[in-house]
């Protein structure tokens, strides 16, 4: 199952990602950011399995700044 | 014990309180928002939850901006001093506690900034124009309390935030006395940040506060350090909370104010109010026919609003005798100055201060009998 990894800018906004994600109807859990941006150093991530949906859209309706997204198998 | 201490911290705690801080020990026990296992998420999730939860119960809008503090005087502290650059003056109200007018105070010494206390009046309109009359060019903002922590007066913060925001600066609120006591909604009320603790009418563990930001208006920090995330950079980051929350956060803490935020919403801050107000006026009404006993909060007053606490004197006596006294008694009360010497000379109570009585959830029809029958047998022994 494809998932989409989404860096965001603390485990605040993690959670608070992954309630707005599980409101509308997602899959999603806070996981640490592997191989995060040597600039940045540790930070935290939600996984959201096989959206169907603009999940930035949601996200940034909700002023979760997205720093960045990749996909993961 | 009899205990009417409630407005310095509520006690005893309910009892969901009690057992979420020993869930919070023996199960939440890793640090929020830095591991990756499973007992660190399970701590962030828990620390989520109860920023949610207060933000919903003060309709903030945004649990990111509920900033965890270790109490009410942290969180003034955050705030006052994140808001100070050099040259502004602040205005707050006569009746602060020294955890507004301490801060204002050690600024002004270092020649940061200037302050003064408006006059506060039995009116809102006298009240409001009290703190018109102070404000300058170099404002930088009004801060008040919701209600005297001595005399119970409640001050009107919507008026006053709208006074602030006619004149482009931020409204602070302290709401030591009220959050939990009196609604509150941040969106409506225009209150850009609240401050407030979380083991006073909220039934948290003592060492917990909070506060709430509802303004663009950024605060400088007032200490930094590790927060978990972009930790490459020297500097503190941006972002809310975690730009205001450095080092490990108090989780056996927060997860009990989390149970007393719930305790206070099943209650309902309403039937809250009414309840411990009842009391509170039924003991002014006993005290007011003793002879020798001093009341200074009038409850009954048709043009201000109070929370329910109330301060007395008995005359001949100091009131940290008193405050022996009911102790000998076994009733729990606070005399003296209460921290906050501004609202004594406001009302001419400094040199001897008061004794004051605040009522909480748990306070019973005897306990009431018991203190004022205390009262009356210190008054006639005076």
């Amino acid at each position: 199952m494809r998932k989409l990894l989404i860096q965001v800018g603390s485990v605040t906004y993690a959670m608070k990602a992954k309630a707005v994600l599980q409101q509308n109807g997602l899959h999603a859990s806070v996981i640490k950011t592997a191989n995060p941006k040597k600039n940045e150093g540790c930070g935290y991530s939600v996984s959201v399995e096989n959206p169907q949906v603009n999940v930035a859209a949601l996200l940034q309706r909700e002023n979760i700044d997205i720093l960045g997204t990749k996909w993961a198998t | 014990m009899i205990y009417f201490d409630n407005a310095a911290t509520t006690y005893p705690k309910p009892r969901a309180v009690r057992d979420a801080v020993e869930h919070a020990l023996t199960r939440l026990g890793a640090n929020p928002g830095r591991g990756g296992h499973k007992m660190a998420y399970a701590a962030a999730e828990e620390i989520y939850g109860v920023r949610t939860a207060l933000s919903q119960f003060f309709d903030l809008g945004a649990p990111e901006n509920v900033i965890f503090t270790k109490n009410c005087t942290e969180a003034l502290n955050l705030v006052i001093k994140g808001l100070a650059r050099p040259g502004c003056h602040f205005v707050c109200s006569d009746l602060e506690h020294n955890a507004v007018t301490r801060p204002l105070e050690t600024l002004k010494q270092r020649g940061v900034c200037t302050w003064e206390a408006a006059r506060t009046g039995k009116t809102d309109e006298e009240t409001v124009a009290g703190f018109q009359a102070c404000i300058r060019k170099n404002t930088a903002a009004i801060i008040c309390t919701g209600a005297s922590n001595v005399f119970g007066k409640a001050l009107p913060l919507e008026k006053l935030a709208a006074l602030a925001h006619a004149h482009g600066i931020p409204f602070v609120a302290d709401l030591a006395q009220t959050a939990g006591i009196l609604p509150l909604s941040m969106r409506k009320s225009g209150i850009d940040f609240a401050c407030a603790p979380g083991h006073k009418g909220l039934y948290g563990p003592m060492g917990t506060g909070m506060l709430l930001c509802n303004s663009t208006v950024r605060l400088e920090t007032l200490m930094e350090g590790g927060t978990g995330n972009f930790s490459a950079q020297l500097t503190q980051p941006e972002n809310y909370p975690e730009r205001l929350e450095s080092g490990t956060l108090n989780v056996p803490g927060i997860t009990g104010l989390g149970a007393g935020v719930r305790a206070v919403q099943k209650r309902g801050v309403s039937e809250i109010y009414t309840r411990e107000m009842q009391f509170a006026r039924h003991i002014a009404a006993a005290l007011s026919h003793v002879p020798n006993v001093q009341l200074y909060t009038d409850l009954e007053s048709p043009t201000e609003r109070f929370a329910p606490l109330l301060s007395f004197n008995i005359r001949g006596m100091h009131s940290e005798e008193v405050g022996a006294a009911l102790a000998r008694r076994g009733v729990a009360v606070r005399a003296g100055l209460h921290c906050a010497v501004l609202a004594h000379k406001a009302y001419g109570t400094a040199e001897t201060g008061t004794v004051r009585i605040c009522p909480s959830i748990f306070t019973k029809e005897q306990d009431v009998k018991s203190l004022l029958n205390s009262v009356f047998q210190i008054a006639k022994d005076a």
